[in-house]
């Protein structure tokens, strides 16, 4: 997992899988990384080939981490393979992060 | 009079639908292309229909019976491919009797009056043509569907607490279960037995019968069968692997079903049909 700093505010890259094992070391990077007033948190979710609902959990984990501390950025989702995005659909995340769709709509390698 | 319906076959555009029974059988509006074909050609007058199935023929013969349900002599023929209508007349036609051109021989890719739905081409047109059918589905041997209100059609036995927000078109079939808070519509299909839980929402889809669609979920743009999700649009498909999120109410066979299954297949080479999930006792049932 790499957490970067963008000029609006941070992007995840790297993840294979999401799991509540995961949980804590996400929110502590993105917490550690968190400029000021981010305006932007991005996950690349490129590489993750399947999710379900504790993979769901991580995410709305991170999303509450960042808003009790005040911040009220734009969430975005980058790049689900298809089956990812039919679950985050299905569980309406999409209501709460932005999901943008593969380049091109190329499915996951 | 006599009459030849040509099932379909193996279908890769629509693969996913056809995984548990021939596509012919898949539960549809509550009945299946298979019926809705034989309802039509007894009412243009055909007493004797022989079937031919190139997939899975035997679960097509246990499916449609003798054929008394709908007033037909049924004969079920396996074929190794889909003929087409001129090749099925030369094999299986002859004599005097026949229904008229063209429900003398149907391939049965489309339903009867829809001819441009060709509802085997990708699921998009499984979809558009399940919609275009909403207003024909109440055939004349169907009792109990009642309109409700203009565009939303409900089964018997169905139960639909009061604050339920249903938008037409859709279609509850019976003895679906929707629980408080839920939204259906528009361009929604709950086929029978379905389970929708509170807070769901079903806009744009399919739900198969027997599937639970659990609380505060929202399905949209799919076709929902027991765990699997179709999106209709792009064809992309899950296995949702979350239970309380979708799944199916009635479990497929068993272990030693598909035991049998597997070592009948290595004694003989063959595979027994599959039962149809009506025929299916379940130990925990």
């Amino acid at each position: 997992m790499k957490i970067e700093g963008t000029p609006d505010g941070i992007r995840i890259s790297g993840l294979r899988e999401l799991d509540e094992h995961q949980a804590g070391e996400i929110i502590e990077g993105v917490r550690s990384a968190l400029p000021p007033e981010p305006r932007v948190i991005e996950f690349d979710l490129s590489r993750v080939a399947t999710i379900d609902a504790a993979g769901v959990g991580v995410l709305l984990e991170a999303h509450d981490a960042v808003t009790s501390l005040g911040a009220a950025p734009t969430w975005r989702l980058l790049h689900p393979a298809p089956p990812v995005r039919q679950l985050l659909e299905l569980v309406r995340l999409h209501r709460v992060f932005e999901i943008v769709p593969p380049r091109g709509g190329a499915a996951f390698p | 009079m006599k009459a030849i319906l040509i099932l379909p076959g193996y279908r890769p555009e629509v693969a996913k639908l056809a995984e548990s029974a021939p596509l012919a059988t898949v539960p549809f509006l509550g009945e299946s292309l298979a019926a809705y074909w034989l309802v039509h050609l007894a009412a243009r007058g055909a007493t004797e229909v022989t079937l031919l199935a190139c997939d899975r023929p035997g679960a097509v013969r246990q499916f449609v019976g003798n054929g008394a349900r709908w007033g037909l002599r049924l004969k079920v023929v396996a074929e190794i491919h889909e003929l087409t209508p001129e090749e099925a007349r030369t094999r299986h036609g002859g004599g005097d009797g026949w229904l008229p051109s063209p429900d003398d021989a149907v391939v049965a890719d489309h339903l009867p009056g829809l001819p441009g739905h060709r509802l085997c081409a990708s699921y998009a047109a499984w979809f558009a043509a399940a919609q275009a059918w909403l207003d024909r589905a109440v055939t004349p041997d169907r009792v109990g569907v009642k309109e409700v209100r203009p565009g939303v059609r409900v089964g018997w036995r169905s139960r639909i607490p009061a604050d339920a927000t249903l938008v037409a078109p859709c279609w509850i079939g019976e003895k679906v279960r929707l629980a408080p808070g839920v939204t259906i519509g528009p361009y929604a299909i709950i086929e029978d037995r379905a389970v929708v839980e509170a807070g769901a929402t079903v806009a744009r889809s399919i739900v198969g019968p027997e599937t639970l669609v659990g609380e505060q979920t929202e399905v949209a743009d799919s076709l929902a069968a027991g765990d699997t999700l179709i999106n209709w649009r792009d064809g992309s498909c899950l296995q949702v692997p979350d239970e309380f999120l979708l799944c199916p109410l009635r479990r497929p066979p068993g272990d030693a079903t598909e035991w049998f299954r597997r070592v009948t297949q290595a004694l003989t080479g063959s595979t027994p049909p599959m039962l149809p999930a009506d025929h299916v006792t379940l130990p925990h049932a």
